[in-house]
């Protein structure tokens, strides 16, 4: 659904931020884009709807170029951006009035807003705060209301931009649940972050650094590579247990990572075998 | 955060369910009302029907008496002025200035009046959510052609609507910054033309980056500033066209009397 070809960026000061990206993204598929700070991630979803135009290259939505203004509002409901900061995206006095911003930019009737929104916090589980400013919630909360308002835009595709950086970890805990459920819902979802923990379980995972893909994959693949290290990406401890296990002949199934417990078990388990 | 005043109590008065319109036609209306009133008799009566609005909106008196507190001093400043420089029958025979009897009934007059003009728009402001606000003065607004100075109704609603959600935010980066500079060894106290820069440029700086952010996340979400929807469409009900019928024979009784 997604199409970029040979996309450079250079920011309005000279810098290049982007060089021959290339890169498809199908339908439904989770996508995990990593990358130390600085590497050029966020600028390259930010093409995703528009809000950068390329400089070289193309990004197309759906066949609908970004850089063409007609576009931009179809391109802008087709995909959906979630960002870092929980509160600077928050723009309305109170939880409900925030979700609604999106559907009343669409100028849908007052009825449609009310289902939309009213789904859109069941879905994460924020029902109950509805009327809540955003003093009264917390970072998780706020971050899940940012969730709740691209999903009352029903696009289908939603990019997370570093969400969960400025979250303590049981926020990111919420946050991750949420993500869970979206994912099994035929929603296509770019997922950008410096944890590699987080894209464990995506279809196909993106390394990029000073403005370039250097390796993609499935995570499995992705995250054998020894040099990750030389992108300054850490891998996740459990993967590197996975990674030593089977170096000394302990070939585990990736899918284990799932669950803590299933790995703990399976290991428990295999131990005859040694 | 202490409950701060003009904020929004939350309630299901018949105030609290009239049209953000009816409510702001209201205000403006009785402003001119008491503006108008040169009795004492007149003055009471709005403070009394101040008083019947305030045990409708189930709102506490004294919450609404908090929003005064920030002009007191203005306020007694327009007593005293007008105490000592209106001409009269002195109260005291002083050699200059003297306080006057005609001065003591002006200011005593004018200091209800600020009064009670601060004290119908915390009702106001206490009754209706700021949204609602925005969305009543949009609505009123959406008529005029605003167009032509390459403006929209929506586009200021929002302005407003933006100003509301993100002062807070700007208060609390303010003393964010005031106690990081502090904690650098800022002498407030000795230099404070040097203590405002170092607080006013990262505040400035600080405000434009959170605004670049606020406009992606706006973008994103498809604003424009054409035309928009709101999730409270206003919808004027029975109960507004009879408040405003009662406030219009409120009126005409006043000002006939």
């Amino acid at each position: 659904m997604i199409r970029i070809e040979d996309l450079s960026y250079n920011f309005p000061d000279g810098t290049r931020g982007l060089k021959k990206i290339n890169l498809g993204i199908e339908r439904g598929e989770f996508l995990g884009i990593v990358g130390r700070n600085g590497s050029g991630k966020s600028t390259l979803v930010r093409h995703l709807n528009g809000l950068l135009k390329p400089t070289e290259g193309k990004v197309s939505i759906n066949g609908m170029d970004t850089a063409d203004p007609s576009k931009l509002l179809e391109i802008r409901q087709t995909v959906s951006m979630v960002f870092q900061n929980p509160y600077t995206q928050f723009v309305g006095t109170t939880l409900e009035e925030d979700v609604a911003f999106g559907p009343e930019n669409l100028a849908l009737p007052p009825e449609e807003i009310r289902e939309r929104v009213d789904r859109a916090l069941e879905v994460v589980g924020l029902e109950n705060y509805r009327n809540h400013s955003p003093k009264t919630l917390s970072g998780g909360q706020s971050q899940c209301a940012a969730i709740a308002s691209a999903l009352a835009m029903k696009s289908e595709c939603i990019v997370f931009d570093e969400i969960s950086s400025m979250l303590d970890s049981r926020s990111r805990e919420q946050v991750r649940e949420i993500l869970r459920k979206l994912r099994g819902k035929a929603r296509t979802i770019v997922y950008v972050t410096h944890r590699l923990e987080e894209v464990l379980h995506a279809d196909r995972v993106l390394v990029m650094d000073r403005g370039e893909i250097v390796r993609e994959g499935s995570p499995k693949t992705v995250f054998k590579a020894p040099e990750l290290g030389e992108f300054g990406l850490e891998l996740p401890p459990i993967v590197e247990l996975l990674n030593s296990l089977e170096a000394g002949g302990f070939a585990l199934d990736w899918a284990l990572l799932a669950s803590i417990e299933n790995l703990a078990e399976e290991i428990w388990e295999s131990r005859w075998k040694i | 955060m202490p409950e701060t005043a003009f904020n929004y109590v939350y309630g299901d008065s018949l105030l609290h369910r009239l049209d953000p319109r009816t409510k702001l036609a209201a205000v403006m209306c009785l402003s001119i009302l008491v503006f108008r009133e040169e009795s004492f008799a007149g003055m009471g009566l709005l403070i009394a029907f101040f008083l019947l609005l305030t045990w409708i909106s189930g709102v506490r008196l004294s919450f609404l008496l908090r929003s005064v507190r920030p002009l007191l001093f203005f306020i007694f400043f327009i007593f005293c002025f007008q105490l000592f420089a209106t001409k009269g029958t002195p109260i005291i025979p002083l050699p200059v200035l003297p306080p006057s009897y005609e001065g003591l009934r002006l200011g005593t007059l004018l200091a209800l009046r600020f009064g009670l003009l601060l004290l119908y728009a915390a009702l106001l402001t206490a009754s209706t959510l700021p949204s609602q606000i925005t969305n009543g003065i949009e609505r009123l607004l959406r008529p005029l052609p605003l167009r032509r100075l390459g403006v929209t109704s929506f586009d200021l609603a929002t302005m407003m609507s933006l100003s509301i959600r993100f002062l807070p935010s700007f208060l609390e980066n303010a003393a964010t910054i005031r106690a990081a500079q502090l904690s650098r060894g800022l002498d407030l106290r000795h230099d404070l033309r040097r203590g405002t820069t170092a607080i006013a440029v990262p505040l400035i700086r600080r405000s434009i980056l959170s605004a670049e952010e606020v406009t992606e996340a706006m973008e994103s979400r498809c604003y424009q500033g054409q035309c928009r929807t709101s999730l409270h469409e206003l919808r004027m009900q029975k109960l507004d066209w009879t408040a405003l019928l009662g406030l219009g024979v409120f009126s005409l009784f006043f000002l006939l009397l």
